[in-house]
C-alpha cells in the first residue's frame, strides 16, 4: 500500500495524532523525516495509507493539530512532497 | 519506622512506580530524540504520563501538559510567565517560598487575603474585595502546614468573571482530591509528582491552559535549525534531556491513584488522622491546629507543643520510630496567618499506607513524650 507522511510540530503532537487516528481506525506510526526534506531541522511526522489521507487530515485539524508538509514515501525510502 | 512525612514526599509507593523507573533506565534513551527503539519507548512512556495526567485532571490535549523538575519548577514557569517586576500579585497567604522567592526576586508588588485560618467564606469575601483589584492571583489549593483546604474553583471563578490569570499551586493536594482543571478556571496548575502521585522525587508537573514564558532555553528535539524556543506546548517548556525513569515510574504513581480514586484515598487518608487525633485527645501543653469541618481539613495536622521546641519534639518521635516534619515547612506566611511563626509545628501527615494501628501507635508514642517533658 502507498505511503505517505503527514509532518507535525513535535513528537508530543505525532504522538497525539496518532493516537486520534488510530481511534478512527486508521493506522498510522510515528516516523522521523529526514533532514534533506525538513525546514526546521530535526522533525517527526506521521505515516498513513495514502487512501486515509484525506481522512486523516480532517481528523487532524479538527483536533487542532497543526499539520505541517506532506510527503509520499517512495519504495526506494525517499520522500517526496505532494499537495495537501 | 511509621512515616507521617507524606506532605514532604510519599516514601512508601507502590512498587509498580520503582520497577518502571529501573526499567526505564535500563531500557529507554531520551524522547523526542531519535527513532530507535530505545528513544521511541522513552517517548511513548512520557507520552503515555502525559495522557494519563490528562485524564486524571480533566484536561482535554495532553500536549498542555508539561512535565518539569518539581512544583517550584512549575510555579517559576507559570509566575514568569505572568508576573514582571511591579505586578500587582494577591495571594492566599498560605504559600510556600517556591511562591514567595519568585515574586520577590521579579520585583512583583505582593499583597494576601485576609481571613481567619479555617474559615473559607471570610476568605472568598475579601479575595471577592481583592482580586479585582490585583493583575494576578496565585492560590495554594491545600496549606502545607494546616491542611487547610482553600476553596480554589469558588476563586477561580472570581478570577474568570474579572478576566484576571489565576495560578493553583496543587502541591498537597494533586493525588488526594479530586482536580478538575477545566472547571477550575486556572491559567495554570503545578504539582509535584513525589508527594500524593506517588512518582519519584524530581518529577513534577505544570498544566497551562495557554502558552508559556520558557524559563530554560535549549533542545527540544525538534526545530533544530533554529535557535529560539518552539513557539508551542509542551515543547517551549521542555528543554533538555527529560527524566524519563522518573516520569515512567510518575505514570505508574498516577495509575494508582486513577485506580484507587483520588478522592477515595484523601477520605481513607483523613479517616486515618481522625483516628490518630482521637487517639491524642486533648493535651493541655498542645495546641492542635484542627477545624472540625472536614470539608476545610486535609490529612495533614500541625501542632505546638508549649513545653517543647518542634525540632526536639520531631527528634524525640523519630527516636520512637514516628517520622514527622518540624519547623516552618518552607511557608512563613502561612505561619503568619495561623499565629505558629514564632515556634514553627510539627506536622503530621498521612498517606494510604498508613493503617490505623500506626495511627494509634503514633500518638501513643506522642503520648509518652509529652507525659515524659
Amino acid at each position: 500500500m502507498e505511503k505517505i507522511v503527514i509532518m507535525c510540530r513535535s513528537i508530543s503532537y505525532a504522538q497525539r495524532g496518532e493516537r486520534l487516528l488510530e481511534r478512527s481506525n486508521i493506522s498510522a506510526s510515528i516516523v522521523k523525516a529526514p533532514q534533506s526534506v525538513t525546514s526546521e531541522g530535526c522533525s517527526y511526522g506521521l505515516r498513513v495509507g495514502e487512501k486515509n489521507k484525506g481522512k486523516a487530515i480532517v481528523i487532524l485539524k479538527n483536533s487542532g493539530i497543526r499539520i505541517g508538509r506532506i510527503f509520499k514515501l517512495e519504495s526506494d525510502g525517499s520522500f517526496v512532497e505532494v499537495e495537501q | 519506622m511509621i512515616y507521617l512525612d507524606s506532605a514532604a514526599t510519599s516514601l512508601q509507593k507502590p512498587p509498580e512506580v520503582a520497577s518502571a523507573a529501573v526499567r526505564a533506565m535500563k531500557s529507554m534513551s531520551s524522547p523526542g530524540r531519535g527513532a530507535h527503539r530505545y528513544a521511541m519507548d522513552a517517548s511513548e512512556t512520557v507520552y503515555s504520563c502525559r495522557e494519563n495526567l490528562a485524564k486524571l485532571f480533566n484536561c482535554s490535549d495532553p500536549t498542555k501538559i508539561v512535565l518539569t523538575f518539581n512544583a517550584t519548577h512549575s510555579l517559576n514557569i507559570a509566575i514568569y510567565s505572568l508576573v514582571q517586576k511591579g505586578t500587582k500579585v494577591l495571594c492566599s497567604g498560605y504559600e510556600h517560598n517556591s511562591v514567595m522567592r519568585p515574586l520577590r526576586a521579579l520585583g512583583a508588588k505582593v499583597s494576601f487575603v485576609e481571613a481567619p485560618l479555617f474559615d473559607p467564606e471570610a476568605f472568598l469575601k475579601d479575595a471577592a474585595v481583592k482580586i479585582p483589584q490585583s493583575d494576578v492571583f496565585i492560590c495554594t489549593h491545600i496549606s502545607n502546614v494546616y491542611g487547610y483546604i482553600l476553596p480554589v474553583k469558588e476563586l477561580g471563578e472570581i478570577c474568570r468573571k474579572n478576566g484576571k490569570p489565576y495560578i493553583v499551586d496543587a502541591s498537597q493536594s494533586a493525588g488526594n482530591t479530586d482536580i478538575d482543571f477545566q472547571e477550575l478556571n486556572a491559567d495554570f496548575l503545578c504539582f509535584p509528582g513525589h508527594k500524593a502521585l506517588m512518582g519519584p522525587q524530581g518529577t513534577g508537573v505544570l498544566i497551562c491552559k495557554n502558552e508559556a514564558k520558557p524559563l530554560l532555553y535549549g533542545g527540544s528535539g525538534g526545530n533544530s535549525l533554529s535557535h529560539l524556543m518552539p513557539d508551542f506546548l509542551p515543547d517551549m517548556l521542555e528543554a533538555g534531556t527529560h527524566n524519563t525513569p522518573g516520569i515512567a515510574g510518575l505514570n505508574e504513581g498516577i495509575k494508582y491513584v486513577m485506580m484507587r480514586g483520588a478522592a477515595k484515598i484523601g477520605s481513607y487518608e483523613k479517616k486515618i488522622m481522625n483516628i490518630f487525633l482521637e487517639s491524642l485527645g486533648e493535651h493541655q501543653d498542645l495546641k492542635v491546629y484542627r477545624s472540625e469541618n472536614q470539608d476545610v481539613q486535609s490529612a495533614l495536622v500541625s501542632m505546638v507543643c508549649k513545653k517543647c521546641d518542634c525540632e526536639i519534639l520531631a527528634e524525640k518521635l523519630a527516636e520512637r520510630g514516628v517520622a514527622v516534619r518540624a519547623g516552618l515547612h518552607c511557608a512563613p506566611e502561612a505561619h503568619r496567618r495561623g499565629g505558629s511563626i514564632s515556634s514553627g509545628t510539627v506536622r503530621f501527615s498521612f498517606s494510604p499506607y498508613i493503617s490505623a494501628a500506626q495511627a494509634r501507635t503514633a500518638s501513643h508514642e506522642l503520648k509518652k513524650i509529652l507525659k515524659n517533658l
